[in-house]
């Protein structure tokens, strides 16, 4: 859990939010007011706690994790559901109307405010996105889709088919409008 | 009252619950946030309704004590005098914005949704909401804007914008709303179902 945690602190430093003259530990303390960043390591709490196996302080253990997955889901609007599986150098921007249901996310992905995936009734699985996913705001990734690496999800679009890798996909429903995802977004990579 | 808060939960867990145990579908149906929204604004709406001079205001008073922490910790905002017909579910939380229009029975609301109404123009006063029949279903990040009606029976992809009127039993999608499907099943409504591209064609 912890190098997971540090892994998404890294990903922060490299690229988002922190100008060049902040150094050591206020680094980590100015990233640690974000909204996002907190969710994110409540989600690596909650999911570490969903494998703990010691009878009775695991039962207590799974209680906070639910009560600050709470607190998270109202002050931040941010709800990650422990059953995914996130690797690592995850980083969410904003904050409000998150909504993340996904069997497995790859590496380095970014999200953004607004961003909805789940899955919807008929579904086998939740979707499954690749390393180096950018989540562009108000994108609804739904159903059963398989989203591969280095992929840039425009702002506002729907994604219900699968996406292959290295495109950047937009539109209601989203279509591949360019074949190159040498987007700035997919540079800070853990 | 209750009667139409049975209705509304009760409709919820037939469809989200209906093979989990007791304590799901007693006590956890009803304890999320959209859930909790909707038995906040039937009290409200009741209270409106009841038009008792001083009993009126005093259930006005509980009921913004109780509004506010939905308002900002759920993000979830539903005028008092908005009618809402029965059955109605609120899925997650957060970006959801209902103005006083009115909504049919069975409507099922998804997060990011807003139901809003545009000023027609600066010099006129009155903004006219939309009008939303039964049993639709708004998918996530749905905006329905302006004196728009949505027939009965109609499902709202996700993400889409919708401006003008809707027939019954289709399916729309895309900025601005188009017709994408004559089926409206709305228990798999998430995308949509293959385009009919003659449809598409004929209504662009």
């Amino acid at each position: 859990m912890f190098e997971m945690i540090k892994s998404d602190f890294e990903r922060k430093f490299k690229a988002f939010g922190l100008r060049a003259e902040d150094q050591g530990a206020l680094r980590y303390v100015k990233l640690s007011m974000e909204l996002g960043t907190q969710a994110a390591v409540v989600y690596r709490f909650c999911r570490w706690a969903r494998g703990v196996k010691i009878p009775v302080i695991g039962l207590i253990i799974r209680i906070i994790a639910r009560m600050l997955h709470l607190m998270v889901m109202v002050v931040a609007g941010i709800n990650i559901q422990p059953y995914s599986t996130i690797g690592r150098g995850f980083a969410i921007h904003n904050f409000s109307c998150i909504f993340l249901l996904a069997e497995k996310i790859g590496d380095n992905c970014t999200l953004n405010q607004g961003v909805t995936i789940g899955n919807v009734r008929g579904s086998k699985h939740p979707p499954i996105l690749g390393d180096n996913v950018y989540v562009g705001a108000g994108a609804k990734i739904l159903g059963d889709v398989v989203i591969g690496s280095n992929v840039v999800i425009a702002a506002n679009s729907l994604v219900i088919s699968n996406v292959p890798d290295n495109c950047t996909v937009a539109g209601v429903p989203a279509r591949v409008i360019s074949r190159g995802a040498d987007s700035p977004y997919l540079q800070y990579t853990v | 009252m209750f009667e139409i808060l049975k209705a509304d939960l009760g409709r919820k867990r037939e469809l989200y619950h209906h093979h989990a145990g007791f304590f799901t579908r007693w006590v956890k149906n009803a304890m999320d946030p959209g859930a909790l929204a909707v038995i906040v604004y039937r009290f409200g709406n009741w209270g409106h309704r009841l038009a008792i001079p001083g009993i009126s205001q005093l259930i006005a008073c509980v009921y913004l004590c109780l509004k506010m922490p939905i308002v900002l910790g759920f993000g979830i905002y539903i005028p008092v005098r908005a009618k809402i017909g029965k059955g109605f579910i609120i899925h997650n939380m957060n970006g959801i914005f209902i103005s006083t229009g009115e909504i049919g029975e069975n409507c099922t609301v998804q997060q990011g949704v807003t139901i809003g109404a545009i000023r027609p123009n600066r010099w006129d006063g009155k903004p006219r909401p939309p009008k939303i029949g039964n049993n639709v279903y708004l998918g996530a990040g749905a905006k329905v804007l302006g004196d728009v009606t949505i027939a009965d029976n109609v499902v709202v992809g996700a993400n889409s914008v919708v401006l003008t009127d809707t027939p019954a039993n289709v399916t729309v999608m895309g900025i601005p709303a188009r017709i994408v499907s004559r089926h409206a099943v709305s228990d798999r409504a998430y995308g949509m179902p293959e385009t009919k591209k003659e449809e598409q064609v004929a209504n662009s």
